[in-house]
């Protein structure tokens, strides 16, 4: 009798199993943590006290950039200090630069390169803001900030000073800098410099925080904000601060992620920056050297309850292929992370009604992109994941670890968490933070890496299994800036379909992606038309492009 | 004065356990309708009378005070809370709060947030099975049924317990009903969990069922309105908006949710001068 139930059982188990089996959807995003095979060491330290120094929880910058010019995707990882010094006086300190050997595997190159970087570093921004075809980056960290100069021969010079981007500001003198950008506000063809500062903070004056008698690290609410800055490229390797001239210094917020878009298509680039637990700011570029703050009238000051939300990784691209940039904030949890879709001359936030709010009211992120990770034509949304507090088990009960998140554009408005159907290395849980996007492997499929608290970081090379086609489309300025940033694309299909895509390195949270542009094609070999508008407002096209290809586009 | 003399009167008067009762509703009114001042003084006069009061009159108490911007009173209040019912983890938990948020060095507040911890575990696992044994204990009795299940909700989203959550929500508002005065702050937790899932017509058809019940709840004037944005109805909209608004009363956060609301819709409808007005009320009470 107890064999006939036990045989009676499996089969009922058998019948409910087996169905679900069949039904499973095929895996549409696919990514898979490389980095044991890449050779990269690197492992962030933010040299974590039991004091709980604010500085500690928000490190998280990262770059995927070519910076020798060989055609493949190079990183550099933004590192610590010794606190309180703040001092790199250890090479488990030292940023590491590291290049893409073309094989899957990376070399440290920080010593030859002379990045290693000084002070306790944040996040960093990469372009070429000389236009001699190297790209340079710019380092945003706490009470200094740095410039390296490409020099086009595997090395970098330090040419904060002579720039003259030292970041400090006229009357706070030096500032917390945790993102930096660059776009090109003005259209002269070179590119200018943004730099998001986050609160007044000194380890001398620092409160003590604690929740329950457990050291925790402090809520923004216990610091003053800073205003961010501007700094106007003069085209001769300095810079000017034009932050109080061009309206952007009359802000103050806790300034975490910068992202760059011309949302009003007026020709002028305009800029989001996402503040901690603070209104949100969109600068209208008005198209005369000054911006004006247009978040609460455009509806992306705050979350769909009208509440300030804990703003960190942003992205502003066009989701829904109406031509018209959206943007993509990642939060807290309890916040939701807001998805804001551009109308024209203000957005409508679709948060609930995409689907977001429902997979994001559970989660923290730092990190954020929108990005065609399966080439079906839809970008989707990426959160790299990981509670604030690295102690909130005990604060909390809450995991301070977190798998990242990934999120499929169903092409209706909605969006889908496939995350877990995404590998089996997309479900480990870490201390993420920063993300950065790129084709590291040059096959169409865009890439993710993410920084990792106290562990390396997580290559995910992109495995979706899909035929999709793809395009990346890669700018090379005369008349514009050289990297082509803020130069907008429209790529149609045969049959009409239109793709819509602009040039920018500033995504997430502390980060800087690839500056070549991508489009995901979906199931055509070819794109019927691309047509390209310059910063300098040369309209470029181009028609009959096979897909499948890195295409160079020198403006004309 | 009025209100005064009625409480006054309702006190000489009492009987039965549950005599406070149509007191703290009466407070709770005049809070959902921005009038801290009043429910505050109603409340002191009502413990001052009684300081055995369930742990709840003692919340909302504090509740007002801390809507008075007068957090010193409101930890006070907590204090004689606490001494009424020293092993109530609510007050526990809500005066330590207020201490902390006071002075973060005060070791008082951390003590009370490690009491309260032990009666209260904060995870949403242990505050399900608390919840759970609770709910167990009050079969019957409708008002604490309602916020059990609340919060039983509250935690199974949190866990992204998607289902459980609603079976939770679908509870308390069965037992909101029963109520003899409905409580809108619960049910408002039920409508923005369905608006997080995209069911925003049912959400709405709770929205209906708050405003029948309790028409100057500012909320749901707002949810009311942001529904009809997203159907286009701009100009009833903005109505439903300034209503939400005008019963916003001192509530800081409720004001700038309806500002926010205005100074974007105004804006969408090409009114710039009106969204400008929002805006700089924003710009001007933005801590």
């Amino acid at each position: 009798m107890r064999l006939i139930t036990a045989a009676a059982l499996a089969l009922v188990l058998a019948l409910c199993v087996w169905p679900q089996k069949r039904t499973a959807p095929p895996p549409t995003i696919v990514f898979d943590n490389v980095v044991e095979r890449t050779g990269i060491s690197f492992a962030l330290d933010n040299c974590v006290t039991e004091r709980k120094h604010q500085i500690e929880t928000m490190i998280a910058g990262l770059a995927v950039f070519d910076y020798d010019n060989d055609g493949q995707l190079d990183l550099y990882f933004v590192n610590g200090a010794q606190i309180p010094q703040l001092a790199k006086n250890d090479p488990r300190y030292y940023n590491r630069l590291y290049r893409n050997n073309g094989d899957g595997t990376f070399t440290d190159t920080t010593e030859q390169a002379g990045v290693r970087g000084e002070g306790f570093g944040m996040g960093v921004a990469v372009a070429d803001y000389d236009n001699d075809g190297w790209q340079d980056f710019y380092l945003a960290g706490v009470n200094r900030n740095q410039l390296f100069h490409n020099n086009g021969n595997g090395a970098f010079s330090d040419v904060t000073e002579k720039a003259g981007v030292q970041g400090l500001h006229s009357k706070l003198g030096k500032t917390w800098a945790i993102s930096a950008g660059w776009f090109d506000y003005d259209n002269d063809g070179d590119l200018d410099l943004f730099v998001a500062n986050y609160v007044n903070w000194s380890i001398e004056t620092e409160p003590v925080c604690k929740v329950e008698n457990i050291p925790a690290y402090c809520s923004p609410n216990s610091y003053e904000g800073q205003p961010n800055m501007l700094f106007r490229n003069n085209g001769d390797g300095t810079f000017t601060d034009v932050s109080e001239a061009s309206g952007i210094g009359k802000y103050t917020g806790k300034g975490m992620g910068i992202a760059f878009a011309d949302y009003d298509n007026d020709g002028f680039t305009d800029i989001f920056v996402s503040n901690d637990t603070y209104r949100h700011f969109l600068f209208r570029n008005k198209g005369n050297g000054t911006f004006a703050e247009t978040a609460i009238l455009s509806g992306v000051a705050y979350n769909e309850n009208g509440k300030s939300i804990a703003g960190m990784g942003i992205d502003f691209r066009d989701v829904n292929n109406d031509g018209r940039p959206d943007i993509f904030v990642v939060a807290m949890i309890g916040d939701t992370f807001p998805l804001f879709l551009n109308r024209g001359r203000d957005f409508r936030d679709a948060t609930s009604a995409s689907g977001v709010a429902k997979a994001t009211i559970g989660v923290t992120a730092w990190g954020s992109g929108i990005v065609d990770f399966d080439n079906d034509g839809f970008k989707d949304l990426f959160a790299s994941c990981a509670a604030i507090l690295d102690n909130s088990e005990q604060i909390d009960r809450l995991p301070a670890e977190l798998p990242p998140m990934v999120l499929r554009n169903l092409g209706n408005g909605g969006f889908s968490d496939v995350s877990a159907q995404a590998g089996p290395t997309f479900r480990v849980a870490a201390r993420h933070r920063g993300v950065a996007f790129g084709d590291l492997d040059n096959d169409g499929r865009i890439d993710a890496v993410i920084t990792r608290q106290h562990e390396k970081p997580a290559v995910f090379l992109n495995r979706s299994p899909a035929p999709n086609h793809w395009l990346l489309v890669n700018l090379a300025g005369t008349k514009s800036n050289r990297d082509g940033l803020g130069a907008r694309i429209h790529v149609t299909l045969p049959g009409g379909r239109v793709l819509y895509n602009h040039a920018s390195t500033s995504v997430g949270y502390s980060a800087s992606s690839d500056k070549r542009v991508h489009f995901g094609l979906g199931s055509a070999e070819v794109a019927d038309k691309i047509e390209i508008l310059w910063p300098s407002g040369i309209r470029q096209t181009l028609t009959g492009v096979k897909a499948d290809q890195v295409l160079t586009v020198r403006e004309q | 004065m009025i209100a005064v003399s009625v409480l006054l009167l309702a006190l000489t008067g009492q009987a039965g356990p549950a005599w406070h009762e149509p007191h703290l509703l009466a407070a709770k009114n005049y809070l959902a309708r921005g009038d801290s001042d009043r429910a505050a003084e109603a409340l002191e006069i009502l413990l001052s009378a009684e300081a055995g009061l369930p742990p709840e009159v003692h919340l909302t108490l504090m509740d007002a005070w801390l809507k008075l911007d007068r957090a010193d009173k409101a930890a006070d209040a907590g204090e004689r809370a606490i001494k009424a019912h020293p092993k109530s983890g609510p007050l526990l938990k809500r005066t330590g709060h207020i201490l902390f948020r006071r002075s973060y060095t005060n070791p008082r507040a951390g003590e009370l947030l490690e009491n309260a911890s032990r009666i209260l575990p904060q995870d949403p696992e242990a505050a399900i099975e608390a919840e759970r044994r609770a709910l167990a204990l009050s079969a019957g009795n409708d008002a604490a049924r309602m916020q059990i299940c609340t919060v039983l909700a509250i935690a199974h989203d949190k866990l992204g317990h998607a289902k459980q959550a609603e079976q939770a929500f679908a509870e308390a508002l069965d037992a909101n009903r029963r109520l003899r005065s409905f409580d809108p702050n619960a049910a408002l937790e039920y409508v923005q969990f369905l608006v997080r899932q995209s069911r925003e017509q049912e959400a709405q058809r709770i929205v209906g069922e708050m405003l029948h019940h309790a028409p100057q709840f500012g909320p749901a004037r707002l949810e009311r309105a942001k529904y009809l944005s997203a159907q286009g109805e701009n100009e009833k909209a903005i109505s439903e908006a300034l209503s939400a608004l005008d019963l916003a009363g001192d509530d800081p956060l409720q004001q700038r949710a309806a500002h926010a609301f205005l100074a974007r819709t105004y804006f969408a409808l090409g009114q710039e001068e009106e969204a400008q007005k929002h805006q700089r009320w924003i710009e001007e009470h933005q801590k």
